[in-house]
């Protein structure tokens, strides 16, 4: 079984059945199939070879996942890419992941020539045209084939490798020194997932799902992945109307949708408009969540406006494959409840271990440890970060376990469900992107104005979950007047995600009794 | 009311919605055509601030169900949208 079977097997079944929906736009199965299969064979006649990574400099559109799957197809290991991050931090993704392909769509074209122009190293990478129309005119090297090329192509069911040990994707996530770090995921991490989520949340065929992550987002896996297992009709939601809470609902509602997955932040905003129409949305099933902690305010008006809905929140980090634990919210949890990251998937263990790596007792916070099928091999070749993350370990009944340190803190509760209590480091969640302070802190350091800064979590108590704070003092005081400056430099640097939203100019910063900047302190004081 | 002042309380009150944005948002005064969510200033969560900052600021409340995301799109027209709303609650102060 490969990534690719599940799409394969709904064209035989039912090819006529939409697979995916954007906007006035639909493919079926069948097309689906047929397009991923001419692509496959163009990518192995040009030479792509098994374990070749081919990166994705494109929109989250119906075309874009014929490239998935052709790709994979193919043996290729596809490295979806964020056409809206810094040309800085692309150029670095890029670098590392030693490209031997790069899809354009025409939506990026106009980034990729600036990327070209300043980064040396993207130009050297031979491109693909991926968009209907004919390719705009370029600066360097004409495409190897277009979009167009590939119809002419035999449909031929390619399958190159069948060892589902094989990576299937790598996705780049936030490091502390601002060097994005590379997870490898396997066709069967995949697939160990989406067997599980497709059983317990019984998804149909012809059920409208939806994918509101990015690509470059493992949540979008179980979206692509859940609905083609299931035969669903994959609804991919624009970009530009996550900011439009009554679009937002619109989609919900007039495109029938039966299973919403989302990081709770596009809820929590949805619930801060109230948008939710009198009478819900009466096709919505299952909504589900994962990223982050949802903040309870929003997750108690979506229960009181939904009774009938299925509320599932979901957990786990990139490195163990969209997901490791689940819980059902059962009834409108009370405004002093926690709720559970809950149990662990079919295929995953959950530890909550202390310094010595015991097991430790119930309701005793420890590091939160994941085992089984959903773990990945590894960041992509930093064999040092690999080994600061996974270790082994030698299980009560003796056996030899390979275990990944979340960096969360946890605790398992009376009821034997697992409790989330915040991160061991500098790491945080914010509206569900993951985010190391230490890449901000060390973006913020290649400006020569600030004497000292800190990058910190700052939790308001309302429906936005964690921000970021920034305290900083500068060369001269300014009041508050070199904060525009400063932040206007970090939007070439790092994503927009990161960009701290609260700026404090200090004399000097608070320090604690060992001479460390005191951080709590310091978001205490945004938090006010 | 003269023409002219009218006028003059348009350009102050475009002022302090600039000065409002900008402080909201941390950056630096721009174009007041300019696109703030093309340009990234403006996204979901910086969104909600600019409204909390508003409300604030001029006394006004912003009702969730009338909100329109293309009166947040510039410095303009989002001036525009406080024109409205506080000659919306001086008429009703004056009626009341």
């Amino acid at each position: 079984m490969m990534i690719y079977d599940w799409s394969r097997n709904q064209a035989q079944k039912n090819g006529q059945q939409t697979a995916i929906t954007l906007e006035d736009e639909r493919i079926t199965y069948q097309t689906l199939e047929t397009e991923s299969n001419q692509l496959a064979g163009t990518l192995i006649n040009i030479g792509l070879k098994p374990g070749d990574r081919v990166g994705l400099l494109m929109e989250k559109k119906p075309a874009t996942i014929i490239a998935i799957l052709g790709i994979s197809k193919a043996g290729g290991v596809y490295i979806p890419l964020d056409g809206h991050s810094p040309p800085e931090r692309l150029a670095k993704i890029i670098s590392a992941s030693d490209l031997s392909l790069l899809f354009v769509d025409s939506d990026n074209f106009q980034s990729y020539q600036s990327l070209m122009q300043q980064e040396a190293v993207i130009s050297s990478v031979p491109w693909i045209w991926w968009s209907a129309d004919s390719p705009l005119k370029s600066a360097g090297e004409v495409p190897q084939f277009c979009y167009k090329d590939v119809k002419k192509h035999e449909n031929v069911p390619h399958q190159i490798i069948r060892n589902s040990k094989a990576p299937a994707y790598i996705l780049f996530t936030s490091g502390t020194t601002g060097q994005p770090k590379g997870v490898v995921i396997s066709h069967r991490n995949i697939i160990t997932f989406i067997n599980w989520a497709v059983a317990y949340f019984q998804m149909k065929a012809g059920e409208n799902t939806t994918c509101h992550s990015p690509l470059h987002f493992d949540l979008s896996t179980f979206d692509i992945y859940g609905a083609f297992a299931a035969g669903a009709n994959l609804h991919l939601v624009p970009s530009d109307i996550s900011v439009n809470p009554k679009k937002l609902s619109a989609f919900i509602m007039d495109n029938e949708i039966d299973q919403w997955f989302s990081v709770p932040s596009a809820l929590s905003y949805l619930a801060r408009f109230k948008a939710i129409p009198d009478g819900g949305y009466p096709k919505l099933k299952r909504l589900l969540w994962c990223g982050e902690v949802f903040p309870l305010p929003a997750l108690q008006y979506w229960m009181e406006s939904l009774p009938g809905v299925q509320f599932t929140n979901l957990y786990g980090p990139t490195e163990t494959t969209i997901a490791s634990s689940y819980y059902t919210v059962p009834e409108i949890p009370a405004d002093d409840e926690e709720v559970p990251i809950g149990s662990p998937c079919e295929g995953e263990k959950l530890l909550v271990l202390n310094d010595q790596m015991q097991e430790v007792p119930a309701e005793e916070t420890g590091d939160l440890y994941i085992a089984g099928q959903g773990l990945s091999q590894g960041y992509w070749r930093d064999s040092e970060k690999t080994r600061e993350a996974f270790s082994r370990f030698v299980n009560r009944n003796g056996k030899r376990e390979r275990i990944y340190k979340t960096g969360d803190l946890a605790s398992v509760g009376k009821d034997g469900l697992i409790y989330f209590h915040g991160r061991a480091d500098y790491q945080i969640k914010s509206r569900g992107y993951r985010i190391e302070l230490g890449e901000i802190e060390s973006a913020l350091g290649e400006s020569d104005d600030l004497l000292e800064y800190a990058v910190v979590p700052v939790q308001k108590q309302g429906f936005e979950g964690t921000t970021i704070g920034c305290a900083y003092v500068g060369k001269e005081k300014l009041n508050g007047k070199l904060a525009p400056a400063i932040k206007k430099r970090l939007r070439e640097k790092i994503p927009s995600y990161m960009i701290p939203q609260y700026w404090m100019e200090f004399d000097k910063l608070p320090r604690n009794g060992n001479g460390k900047i005191d951080r709590k302190k310091l978001s205490m004081q945004f938090e006010k | 009311m003269s023409k002219e002042m009218t006028i003059d309380s348009n350009v102050n009150m475009r002022k302090k919605v600039t000065s409002v944005v900008c402080e909201t948002l941390t950056m630096e005064e721009v174009d007041p055509e300019q696109d703030l969510i093309e340009s990234g200033y403006l996204d979901s969560l910086a969104l909600i601030q600019v409204m909390v900052a508003l409300e604030e600021a001029f006394d006004i409340t912003i009702e969730p169900e009338e909100m329109d995301m293309e009166d947040y799109r510039s410095i303009a027209s989002i001036s525009r949208l406080i024109t409205r709303l506080t000659s919306e609650s001086e008429e009703f102060h004056n009626h009341g």
